[in-house]
Formats: structure tokens, C-alpha cells, sequence
């Protein structure tokens, strides 16, 4: 049997076992695994589990993700969140998706301090999912929300996938980080965009809330200090250079915690209590990472990457053609794979036939992070989708994936929109003279 | 049939990206390989640390995972103690005598530690150079600033009273941009390949407190004993043709990272002699902990000494070769810049 | 009470046991970072080998904590296919799908005892701190264990299921 034939069957049998009720983070680990030793030999595969799951679990670039968790938690449990939400409400809740719609603003500005996708639907779903339930939102749409707005932490800066592309391109980090500004911001307006339509289409997924008047309003800011103090220490520290992102989530955790305790709404036992909730969600977004990482190992050595570089590198057909073809399956890639998994895997053998075809590199830089933030939603590997069922259990993960339908649609919307106006992309980063 | 032995697959891991100068060597490296076998031996080649990043390297080519790595043995501290007293400042004076003294050393005293693998060749990176946002023009400059420096380096830092940071690679461009860390310890070529030259603006040379990282090209032994002999002798010739186009790239990749540097308006600054003895204070600090270190782990005070005294004639007699095939360097004394 | 069932109770008293490791672990990973920070900036006294505490925190943590997830049910999985098939379908399945699960987490310890074995023989230790790795992967295989066994417990039961069906 030839590798690739192998990778398709492991991507079968991965289908297979997700549709048994096999947990996600566990499959992929094990059927990783098989493929592994079927292709390496057992002594390797068996190496490679281990040392996957070692690394992964102790990688301290990882560690921003347990400790925005943790902020999220810390925000909840002190009634951050809460107040933020009651005050949204006072003032937006009587438009229609009022509440969805801050959210995705929200969501935007969180990505400037999260570098992860993950982190940032996890801090974000742990704050707005309770709050949207409690003012009768729909399920399906404040979950689809939370984990396609969550994608916005890689594209607006700072981005762990681009400084990931940025090192194996060797390409301006800076350049790419500026890149990403105005397709970022494009982005948050189309999402804002899709809530409003949404809720348009049904008026029952979010329901208008009563008018309020002027002097409510303004009392109502009261809701909001504490949240703009823990943006401002996060957002500030990060800027004036006190920290960096990976610990930005840590001195955010603390900042919360403080509040709360000033606050007299942690007790020692909230404290312990939303403390170990945070490390079960952690828990689980690190071991479907881990298992993301071992699955990804098997594709590597299945061929199945360079096969497709080949058979593209040598298509004859015109340089965009190649290009739409290529993101086709990055597009499909993305739904087997975690997005960094597949970059670290596909750029080093793409890149070359992107540089010799001509295109911008900075440009396809952006995308391929709007690519990823697709795969970290689209189904059966979705990896937000998997980090909000972790926050919202009750909503079935099917509902999820409904609901990032028409993000996904915005999405491929704005994608088409830089392939033809590449400026979108490059504008910015021609503005900078290095 | 009978002629045509069997095809031997070859898994080769490399945890640079492509367009780096050390993954190029390594692709006309597995091409001659290819292409010298006449097609027995077949690469799958993994860059940018697709299989195996660089910590992993060593142990998957251990177990298997790949059957020949590129990386450094300082992401294993502490497994290859010896071999470490290659990346103590004993002011290697440029890449090129870095490259050639890591093999030297290696065949001379035989480390018990690589028992189990066959290093093909060993290579290392140019000296490392203070990449600063605030000028260093004396040691004391250094007091107050965080200069990124994981592991051995580190240590040299701390001793120099700079504040040592093991922020990660990846992390490194944007904590320099933001200020998290004042500078960092790393190559000319950095500047360039890593864009620091974007963010940081003073290069300082201190010549002291040069160190290289020992870097491998490693094969377990045992998948290496069971090639054929045919097989073993094309990798053992072109083993030893790129251990020398190996240390020539490192050498020759700090040129566009110094231009490169130039272009961005990085100031070039040179020490002193009186400030040079500064720095070659902390550097003595460094070694003495590492022999101290090495005591404690049971090897003898004379031994080790040994490895020393070897590594600082060595070191000036490979100056001197390289003077002789006029190879030049961003560093070093004037006859071979 | 039969013995399944205090096998059971045991098994989940422990791993509820273990996460309390995993809390403080977690705990210690905000705290560090936020002392570091504040060493570094402040007083230009960074904590020594704080990335390396942070490293083998975050192992703990997360380990300590996936029994404890498996059990209460936290990892993610797919629903809506099983819930369409008969019972005893999905007891059959269920049969595999725990078979499968216990048989990964026996290899999981298997290992990382056999990983944590080697870091020790190697004498690796943490970059800056260089404190020795090896605990740590032992650490976190022992932490798998009730994993293991809650596994175990869920197989013996879906074919206690599959049987009466
Ligand atoms: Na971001
Ligand atoms: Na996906």
C-alpha cells in the first residue's frame, strides 16, 4: 500500500471513530499513532506518542492558552463579565443581536492581546456564553459566534500563526503583523455584519430587550470599569513592553483575580472552584492539540503534502489557477488538521512553488491565516468549535458547527476579496519603509 | 534481477526553514546523496521542523522517528556534558574556526555520550554577537538590560551583569520590538534571518565571550552499520565534503546579515582593548563553573582541563589556517575580515 | 455495592484527588509569571528559570487533570451519529470505543515511564534552571493511570451492557 493510501485510510478511520462517540483528542492521538507504526514501524510510533504528548503538554509557547482560560475563569467567577454584559445590555440590548454583535467587537479587541485562536475563544466564549443564555439568545447562534470570532486573535496582531509563517518564509514579522490590520478589521465589520443579517432572518435568536433611557445608559458605565481595567493592564503591559503575549494571559489571570478579591465576589472556595474549572477546559483544548500534533505527524510522513506540492508545482495551467488550487486545499487540508499543524507540515513544501509563481509573499501570508482561522471551525476538526463544546457542553457540537455556517461564509467572502484587491493586504506593510 | 539491490529509504529531519542557507546545503546534500547512490538510497526529507522539531531531533532519531537529524546539542542540556565544553566562550575567533574545532574536538576525545549514533559531521553557527536597542559601548552598558539568552549563554550574560531572559525563539522579534527584552544574543545573520535588525539597532562585538553552539548531523549507529558498505562509503565521502561547505555557509551567511543590518541603519560598534579584558573576566567566570560543574559530575579536574588547553591551542592554529586559505569573516582579527 | 461499582467510586475519588495537584500546578503558572514579570521590570530581577517552571507546571496541570476530565466527560466528543442507532448498537460501540480508550492510555503510561526512563539514563534537565526532567515524565504517566483505569471500568461495564441487551 502506498503512504498516501494509508493517510486517506487513517483519515477515514478518524472520521469513523469521531462518529462512534471516541473523544476527539483521543482519536486523533490514536489513530495517529497506528498510522505512524504502519508507515515508521511500531518502535518509532511508540516514540513519537510519547514524546508528542511530553512535548505538547510542556511547550511554554502553549502555556498562553491554560492561562487566558484561566483569565476567562477569574473574569466569571468574579462577576467581571457579568456587570461588562449587564451594561451592553443596557445599552445595545434592545437592537436585535444587540448582545451578539458587542461580542464580536469584543472578541476583536481581545485579539490584540491573544495571539491564539484558542485562547481567545475560550476567554471570550467562558465570558459572553452564560451572559448571551441568560438574555435568551439562541444557542446555536452565540456559540457559532463566540468560536468563528474567536479566529480574529491570529489575523489582527499579535499572531502565533504569523510569526510561525514569518520564521519558515523568512519574512518580515512586522510586515505580516501590519498585514493583518485591515483584513482583521474588514473581518470583525463582516462578522458584525452576518449577526445582524442573522438576526433579521430570525428575530428570535436575539431577542430585543427593552428601550432604556439616557440616564440608565450612563449609570449603567459603571458596569464597564473593571473590564476596561483589565484591557488597559493587558493591552497597556503589552505595548509598554512589561510583558509579552504568552504572559499577558498570566498577569491578565492576576488582574482578575485581584478584582474580584477587592470586590469581595471570590471567596476561597470560588477561587478553587473556577481555578479547577479553568483547568479542565485547558485540559481538554491541550489534549486536542496533543492529539492534533501526533495526527499530524502521521500525515507528514504520508506523503500525502508532497504528493499534492508536486502534482500543483506542476499543473499547466496560469499562476492564479495554481493559486485557487492551492488554497482549495489548504481549505481542505483545514478540516483534518489543526491550522498550525498544517503550516508547519505544508509551507516549507508550498512555499518555493508561491515564491516561483510569483506571488507576493507578505500577501499569501494573510492567506493562509484566513485559511487557518477556517480550519480551526470547519468540521470534523474544528478546533474552536471543540474549545467552546468545552464551555457550553450542554449545546451538542453539531449545533456548533451549524452555527459558524455563515461566519464561514464571511470568511470566504473577505478571502475572495483580498485575492482581488491584494491591496487589502499589502497596502499597510508598503507603508513601512524596513 | 539480482543487480538492482533493494531501494533504502532515508528519513531526514532538518528543523531550519527553507530558505535558509543551512537548509539549502542540506537539499544538494540528500540530492548528491541520491544522485551518487544511482537511486539505491531514497530521501524523504522533512525541513522546517515538520517531523521533528529541534529539542525532539536527537532522541527521534534514536528511536527511529528519522533516521538522520540536523540540531544542537544545547536543546538537550545536560545529555552531552563533554561535549558542552565546545560552547563555553573560549573565543573561538569566527565561524569558520567554530565549525572546523567542534569536529576536531569531537574525534580527539571520542565522547562516551554519542555511543549510540554515528555523527556524520559536525557543524556550528558564527560567534554570537550582543544585538542591542541601547547602545553597548562598555560592559556596564549591559547592567540593567535584558539581553534574550537561553541556556549556556545565558549564563555568559548573567556573568557580564545583563539580565538573561530564555524567552523562545519564536517570541524573541516582538519582545525586542516591545521591549520586553533589550536585546539579544545570536549571530550576524539573525539581523537578516530573523529580522532583528528591524528592531534593534546596536550591534556589539565582544570577542571574549564568542561561543557557537555545537550542531549535529546525526544517524543512529545502529541504522547506520546497516547500510551496505557502498552505501556507508558515499556517506562518509560526502560527510566529509559538506562538514567543509558547511562551515564555509555558516561563515559566509553573516555577510547579508551584517549588510543587511547595515541597511537598516544598525551601528557596528567595537570594543576596546581595556573593555575587551572586562568581558573576558566574565568569560573566565563561565568556564571555571562549567569545570566545577563537570567535578561534580565525576569526571576528572586534569581531564577536563585537558579539553580546555586543547580547545584554546586548537582554536588559534585554525586561525591560523584560515588566514592561510584567506577565508574571510564578519568577526575575527583584521586578516581575516 | 458491588465490586465494579466501588472500583468505580475509588477510581474517581482518586482522580478527583489528583486534579487538586493539577489546580495548584495551574495556580503556580499564573503566580510565577506574574512574579517574573514584575522581578524583571521592576526590579531587574527576573525569576530564575521561571520558563522552565512554567514548562513542567503546565505538564502537571494538564495530565493531573485528564482523568478528572475524562470521567466528569469535559473531552469533546461527537454525539448526534450514536444517538441514532438502537441501544444495543450502541453498546456494542461503546465496547469498542472504551477497548480503544484504555488500550491508548496503556500506552500513554506505558510511555511516558519508558520517556521519563531515558530522560533520566540521558541526564536531561531544563534549559536555564537545570533541574532534571525526568520526575516530571514519570509524574505525568502516573497521572494517566486512573485515566487507565476509568477506562477499564467503562469497557467491563458496556459489556455488562451488550450482555443483558
Ligand atoms: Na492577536
Ligand atoms: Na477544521
Amino acid at each position: 500500500m502506498s503512504p498516501e493510501i494509508v493517510g486517506i485510510i487513517g483519515i477515514v478511520l478518524l472520521l469513523s471513530l469521531f462518529f462512534l462517540r471516541m473523544p476527539v483528542a483521543f482519536t486523533m492521538a490514536l489513530v495517529g499513532f497506528i498510522g505512524f507504526a504502519y508507515l515508521n514501524g511500531i518502535q518509532s510510533a511508540m516514540a513519537i506518542l510519547a514524546q508528542d504528548i511530553y512535548e505538547t503538554l510542556s511547550s511554554y509557547p502553549l502555556s498562553v492558552i491554560p492561562m487566558f482560560i484561566l483569565m476567562g475563569s477569574f473574569a466569571f467567577a468574579s462577576g467581571i463579565s457579568e456587570r461588562l454584559y449587564q451594561t451592553c445590555y443596557t445599552w445595545f440590548g434592545h437592537i436585535r443581536g444587540g448582545l451578539t454583535v458587542a461580542t464580536v467587537v469584543a472578541c476583536s479587541g481581545f485579539s490584540a492581546i491573544s495571539g491564539s485562536t484558542a485562547a481567545t475563544a475560550a476567554t471570550m466564549g467562558k465570558i459572553a456564553l452564560p451572559e448571551m443564555k441568560k438574555y435568551g439568545y439562541d444557542d446555536k447562534l452565540a456559540t457559532g459566534t463566540v468560536a468563528s470570532a474567536g479566529t480574529l486573535g491570529i489575523l489582527i496582531p499579535p499572531s502565533t500563526v504569523l510569526i510561525v509563517y514569518g520564521i519558515l518564509t523568512e519574512e518580515s514579522i512586522g510586515k505580516l503583523f501590519v498585514a493583518g490590520i485591515l483584513p482583521g478589521l474588514l473581518l470583525t465589520l463582516f462578522f458584525v455584519i452576518t449577526v445582524i443579517l442573522i438576526c433579521w432572518k430570525n428575530p428570535q435568536f436575539g431577542p430585543p430587550g427593552p428601550k432604556t433611557g439616557f440616564m440608565e445608559k450612563i449609570i449603567s458605565l459603571s458596569g464597564i470599569i473593571e473590564a476596561i481595567i483589565l484591557f488597559i493592564l493587558t493591552i497597556g503591559g503589552l505595548f509598554l513592553g512589561w510583558f509579552s503575549p504568552t504572559q499577558a494571559g498570566a498577569i491578565g489571570a492576576a488582574g482578575a483575580l485581584m478584582i474580584g478579591i477587592v470586590r469581595r465576589k471570590l471567596t476561597f472556595k470560588k477561587l478553587f472552584d473556577s481555578t479547577r474549572d479553568g483547568l479542565r477546559t485547558a485540559c481538554m483544548v491541550m489534549f486536542i492539540i496533543t492529539g492534533a500534533t501526533v495526527f499530524g505527524h502521521f500525515l507528514a510522513i504520508s506523503n500525502i503534502p508532497f504528493a499534492l506540492a508536486e502534482w500543483v508545482g506542476n499543473l499547466p495551467i496560469p499562476p492564479m489557477a495554481v493559486m485557487m488550487v492551492m488554497i482549495g486545499i489548504y481549505f481542505i487540508g483545514g478540516f483534518f488538521m489543526d491550522s498550525m499543524a498544517l503550516i508547519v507540515v505544508t509551507i516549507p513544501i508550498f512555499f518555493p512553488v508561491v515564491v516561483k509563481l510569483g506571488f507576493d509573499p507578505i500577501w499569501f501570508g494573510v492567506i493562509i491565516v484566513l485559511i487557518s482561522e477556517m480550519g480551526v471551525i470547519t468540521p470534523p476538526v474544528g478546533v474552536n468549535v471543540f474549545v467552546i463544546k468545552g464551555i457550553a457542553p450542554d449545546v451538542p457540537l453539531e449545533k456548533i458547527f451549524r452555527g459558524i455556517f455563515p461566519f464561514l461564509g464571511a470568511l470566504i467572502f473577505l478571502l475572495i476579496l483580498i485575492v482581488l484587491f491584494p491591496k487589502i493586504a499589502t497596502l499597510l506593510p508598503g507603508l513601512i519603509t524596513y | 534481477g539480482g543487480a538492482q539491490a533493494k531501494t533504502i529509504e532515508l528519513k531526514i529531519s532538518n528543523y531550519f526553514p527553507p530558505p535558509s542557507g543551512q537548509s539549502k546545503i542540506m537539499v544538494q546534500f540528500i540530492q548528491e546523496l541520491e544522485a551518487r547512490t544511482g537511486g539505491q538510497v531514497k530521501v524523504k526529507y522533512f525541513d522546517g521542523g515538520s517531523l521533528l522539531k529541534a529539542p525532539a531531533t536527537i532522541k527521534g532519531v534514536e528511536t527511529g522517528i528519522a533516521d538522520i537529524g540536523l540540531s544542537h546539542i544545547e536543546y538537550t542540556a545536560g545529555r552531552f556534558p563533554v561535549m558542552e565544553a565546545c560552547e563555553l566562550p573560549l573565543g573561538f575567533a569566527t565561524g569558520w574556526v567554530a565549525n572546523q574545532i567542534m569536529n576536531d574536538f569531537f574525534n580527539k576525545f571520542k565522547p562516551k555520550e554519542f555511543d549510540k549514533f554515528k555523527i556524520l559531521w559536525w557543524h556550528a553557527n558564527s560567534p554570537s554577537v550582543l544585538i542591542t536597542t541601547k547602545p553597548v559601548r562598555n560592559i556596564e552598558d549591559l547592567k540593567g538590560m535584558i539581553i534574550r539568552a537561553p541556556g549556556v549563554m545565558g549564563d555568559i550574560i548573567q556573568a557580564t551583569g545583563a539580565t538573561a531572559a530564555p524567552t523562545p525563539v519564536s517570541e524573541t522579534y516582538d519582545a525586542i520590538s516591545k521591549g520586553v527584552v533589550n536585546g539579544v544574543f545570536t549571530p550576524f545573520e539573525t539581523l537578516r534571518t530573523f529580522k532583528f535588525a528591524e528592531v534593534a539597532k546596536f550591534v556589539t562585538v565582544a570577542s571574549p565571550i564568542n561561543t557557537s553552539y555545537p550542531f549535529f548531523i546525526a544517524m543512529a549507529k545502529e541504522k547506520y552499520d546497516s547500510l551496505p558498505a557502498d552505501v556507508k562509503n558515499i556517506l562518509d565521502t560526502l560527510s566529509g565534503q559538506y562538514r567543509e561547505r558547511m562551515a564555509l555557509m555558516w561563515n559566509a551567511i553573516e555577510f547579508p546579515g551584517k549588510n543587511f543590518g547595515k541597511e537598516m541603519g544598525v551601528e557596528y560598534i567595537e570594543l576596546s582593548s581595556e573593555e575587551e579584558a572586562k568581558f573576558q573576566t566574565a568569560a573566565d567566570k563561565v568556564v571555571e563553573d562549567y569545570v566545577k560543574k563537570m567535578i561534580g559530575n565525576g569526571f576528572p579536574e586534569d581531564e577536563i582541563r585537558g579539553w580546555l588547553k586543547y580547545l584554546k591551542e586548537r582554536s588559534a592554529e585554525l586561525l591560523e589556517l584560515q588566514k592561510f586559505y584567506q577565508v574571510k569573516s564578519t568577526v575575527g582579527p583584521s586578516e581575516v575580515r | 455495592m458491588t465490586f465494579l461499582d466501588k472500583f468505580e467510586k475509588f477510581n474517581r475519588k482518586i482522580s478527583m484527588s489528583m486534579e487538586w495537584v493539577g489546580v495548584a500546578a495551574l495556580f503556580l503558572m499564573m503566580i510565577i509569571t506574574t512574579v517574573d514579570v514584575i522581578g524583571a521590570k521592576v526590579f531587574l530581577k527576573p525569576v530564575f528559570g521561571a520558563l522552565d517552571i512554567m514548562a513542567i507546571a503546565q505538564l502537571l496541570a494538564m495530565s493531573f487533570a485528564v482523568s478528572a476530565t475524562l470521567i466528569l466527560g469535559r473531552h469533546v466528543q461527537v454525539e448526534f451519529f450514536v444517538m441514532l442507532l438502537p441501544d444495543k448498537a450502541v453498546a456494542i460501540i461503546d465496547c469498542i470505543v472504551n477497548a480503544l480508550g484504555f488500550l491508548l492510555f496503556v500506552l500513554i503510561i506505558w510511555r511516558l515511564f519508558a520517556f521519563g526512563h531515558d530522560l533520566n539514563i540521558d541526564g536531561e534537565v531544563s534549559s536555564t534552571a537545570r533541574i532534571p526532567l525526568y520526575p516530571f515524565a514519570y509524574g505525568a504517566a502516573v497521572a494517566c493511570i486512573p485515566a487507565c483505569l476509568s477506562y477499564l471500568y467503562m469497557f467491563i461495564d458496556s459489556i455488562k451492557k451488550v450482555i443483558k441487551k
